[in-house]
């Protein structure tokens, strides 16, 4: 048995995950790339012979970087050439993703590529001739419908024999401007001389050393002798720039897109006028231009409703079943057996932490299928059209009005969901901003206090201004972090795909990679989350759990003077403690620290309204919960901005707080 | 680029004439296909200055485009719908009518065929007075923005 490795790189929007799933099934690992958080799948699948795994690379327009996306694809190409590449292209609409295709196969690794949607273009009446286009881009083209499975034994047997080196390819030519054309001509016989390790064409070598002004990093890094021609290179970029008045790469991206423009002209024949498509009046209604937005918002509040009545009940099931555990374990002899503290931690520690995991299975799970329903169908590029003017007053892309929504049912899949955000500069602040949403644990806590304290007249429209708190504190933190920059932000430039039925298999796959994704990633961290306020709230081990001489109480009591002037008593500053865990929790914690049987009365007994108020504000804002935060860990990768927003929540609870009890001291109420 | 030379609303057409200041945006728009020459025409705009979609004349691929990214693109307009002119001695061109059979009789009745050539006299909020050899034409706001004409490099003194 070989081993073969197959990079599948193609345009956005061509078809390539279905193909990638078609040809790969569930037998897929999901990670990232090294150092960002982009994901990598991989996939195996056995060719006659051959092990081959297939890497599915971002979908992306260009070898030239100007995206994260990009820069994946070119250093993996580059650094570690694949036996392969799979590329696709959508024969609905050959041009777009031919200049890719061009350029990919310039490259002169072993390629195929794979025109996928016949059935779609067969029904608008497209017509392709593969011939001519194998025969200018110098490699074999295979027609497939990867929906159906349409042609897949053809591209297999295809792949096969560009593997086993049966399949003679040569680079395609494209014309250049003349004065291009000499410097890249010139320059590409010294790097026949010169280049023996790099594996790719020499024209293509050439072209990326002036195009490009990393390709010399990472080509001399597999070619050293290269080097010499680095500044050659630059030195023919600014003379040929010169020239021709206009950037280098933007001067590329016109030759290959001229050349694709003659190679569509020359092989696909289009019927005459091409009648409204369906998309076309789909969209007269979804984009249009006063209704596009309510309809939107309608859509979004469908989707949350359904994903929370299907969810709640299993969440709740399932933090049942885990408390039955925990009360069964109570009274096994064998932990009888052991010291009180270490049953606890067993029980109060570990086994709580594991809940909280597994408690928030279904949401996750639930909250992916209706991302990729949404992603799948086309309608994701609409909703982000149709929000970006709002979002951009916050330097937000449309998109981030999903993961903010979503954060008002629960903050974790939020976070988790804003990678659909196209830069870092978007996630990171997104990520931030989400946990200021009221989330569903935060409104028990909310409905609880309010009803004690409030009169029932008055109790609901508390908790309504916490909402309308909720959206004012994302926009007041949006205005905050304004000036920062967490990356380069990503200009809005974006496709609009057709509207098409999403596939149950993508869907599902999809959702339990995600799953899979967070157990992997997040649990660990909220373990350890709770085992630490566990640790906290139960040491030393002598004292009652959380009483003022535990860890928690006393610090709850040295804090005591910061808390003070937001009308928060130094029991329930250890209740936040607790609310670290889950907000919903910080009830249960509340009971624990008051050690009365009836809690409401005792609440009564000790709080005022003013301090009430403040105490949910304060719990509005404070610290996303241990799963947030792990969720903002494990998603930016950097601790920094799990850090900061953190202290960002600590510090806008503690000044709006401070504005709501002092201000209500002064109107007068007590 | 003065939004003037380059109105960002529905049925406009223009040629890009170059991508504009930033490297970064100006690749991202090669990238996708938005190259000097290509011919895009807004599809639809956004409410209060959200972005745009655009129709790529090669492909008829639809792209949305932010605003700040149109305005930095250099355009020269070769078709908009008549409502988005200003008055002046600039000569215009009639190129297409959108609209039904009874709007293209009404058109036909005023003598706005395609190919028939005007100038702008007077714009009113609420109609356009037309100059076409020597003679006055009105048309209604409505109408006007069905009516998709094209610049002529020719000013009428």
């Amino acid at each position: 048995m070989t081993e073969a490795t197959i990079a599948v790189c193609a345009a956005p929007n061509t078809g390539k995950t279905t193909l990638f799933n078609r040809l790969t099934g569930s037998n897929q690992s999901v990670g990232n790339w090294p150092g960002v958080t982009v994901e990598k799948k991989t996939g195996r699948r056995r060719l006659d012979g051959y092990d081959v795994l297939f890497v599915d690379l971002p979908g992306v327009y260009s070898l030239t970087p100007s995206s994260e996306g990009e820069r994946i694809t070119r250093d993996y190409l580059w650094d570690s050439p694949p036996d392969a590449i799979l590329n696709v292209l959508d024969a609905g609409n050959l041009y777009r993703g031919l200049g890719f295709t061009l350029q990919l196969a310039m490259t002169g690794l072993p390629m195929v590529v794979a025109v996928s949607m016949m059935d779609e273009a067969h029904a608008k009446g497209i017509e392709i001739d593969f011939e001519r286009i194998s025969e200018h881009l110098g490699l074999p083209t295979v027609p497939i419908v990867a929906r159906t499975g349409e042609g897949m034994p053809d591209l297999e047997a295809t792949l096969l024999a560009v593997l086993q080196g049966k399949s003679t390819q040569h680079p395609p030519h494209i014309s250049f401007p003349p004065v291009l054309e000499q410097a890249i001509s010139d320059l590409a016989r010294e790097v026949e001389a010169t280049d023996e390790q790099s594996g790719l064409d020499h024209v293509f070598v050439a072209a990326s050393l002036m195009e490009d002004a990393d390709a010399a990093v990472h080509l001399t890094r597999r070619s050293p002798a290269l080097k010499r021609l680095v500044s050659e290179a630059a030195a023919n970029r600014r003379k040929v720039e010169k020239r021709l008045a206009v950037d280098l790469p933007i001067a590329c991206a016109e030759c290959r897109f001229n050349a694709a423009r003659g190679l569509v002209r020359e092989a696909v024949r289009m019927p005459p006028s091409l009648s409204a498509s369906a998309t076309e009046r789909l969209d007269r209604l979804l984009m249009h231009r006063w209704l596009g937005l309510p309809l939107f918002l309608l859509i979004m509040l469908g989707l949350f409703q359904a994903m929370f009545a299907l969810g709640t009940p299993l969440q709740t099931r399932l933090a049942a079943g885990i408390q039955a555990i925990q009360a069964w374990l109570w009274v096994q002899p064998a932990l009888g057996a052991l010291p009180p503290l270490v049953q606890s931690f067993l029980v109060e520690g570990l086994l709580a932490g594991l809940g909280v995991v597994v408690s928030f299975l279904p949401i996750i799970l639930l909250f992916f299928v209706m991302l990729s329903l949404v992603e799948d169908s086309g309608y994701m590029a609409r909703a982000a059209f149709l929000m970006d003017r709002l979002m951009h007053t916050l330097r937000l892309d449309g998109k981030a009005f999903i993961s903010l929504l979503l954060g008002y049912g629960c903050n974790v899949p939020a976070v988790l969901g804003t990678r659909i955000l196209s830069s870092r500069h978007s996630r990171v602040l997104a990520m931030l901003l989400v946990p200021f949403s009221l989330c569903s644990g935060r409104l028990q806590v909310f409905v609880f206090i309010s009803g004690i304290l409030f009169a029932p007249r008055s109790a609901p429209w508390v908790v309504f201004s916490l909402y309308i708190l909720s959206f004012g504190i994302i926009f007041l933190a949006g205005l905050l972090l304004r000036p920062f920059r967490f990356g380069t932000p990503a200009p809005f430039i974006m496709e609009l795909p057709p509207y098409r039925r999403p596939m149950v298999s993508t869907v599902t796959l999809r959702a339990a990679q995600e799953l899979r994704d967070f157990l992997h990633r997040a649990a660990t961290v909220i373990v350890i989350g709770v085992v630490a306020v566990w640790f906290l709230t139960h040491y030393p081990p002598d004292v009652p759990a959380g009483s003022p001489d535990s860890l928690a109480g006393r610090t709850g009591l040295f804090l005591a003077p910061a808390f003070s002037p937001i009308g928060i008593h130094w029991a329930e500053t250890v209740a936040l403690f607790f609310g670290f865990i889950a907000k919903e929790i910080l009830i249960g914690a509340l009971a624990v620290v008051y050690g009365a049987p009836d809690l409401a009365a005792a609440i009564r007994a000790e709080v005022t309204p003013l301090q009430g108020l403040s105490f949910m504000v304060f719990t509005l804002i404070y610290t996303p919960c241990v799963a947030t935060l792990a969720a903002i860990w494990s998603e930016s990768r950097s601790w920094r901005v799990a850090l900061l927003s953190m202290l960002l929540g600590v510090g806008l609870a503690w000044l709006v707080s401070f504005i709501v009890y002092q201000g209500g001291l002064w109107l007068g109420y007590t | 680029m003065a939004e003037r030379d380059f109105p960002l609303r529905p049925s406009v057409t223009c040629r890009v004439r170059s991508l504009g200041a930033d490297p970064r945006v100006a690749q991202r728009l090669a990238q996708m296909g938005i190259l000097p020459g290509v011919e895009v025409t807004i599809v639809r705009a956004g409410l209060l200055g959200g972005p745009l979609e655009l129709s790529l004349g090669t492909s008829g691929q639809p792209i949305a485009l932010g605003v700040e990214e149109a305005r930095a693109l250099e355009c020269q307009v070769v078709a908009l719908p008549l409502a988005a002119v200003e008055a002046g001695t600039r000569a215009y061109r009639v190129c297409a009518l959108r609209g039904g059979e009874t709007f293209r009789l009404k058109m036909m009745e005023r003598g706005l065929n395609v190919g028939a050539e005007f100038t702008v006299e007077r714009t009113r909020p609420y109609q356009l007075r037309l100059g076409m050899k020597g003679e006055v034409v009105t048309v209604g706001r409505g109408e006007a923005q069905k009516l998709i004409v094209e610049p002529l490099d020719a000013t009428v003194p």
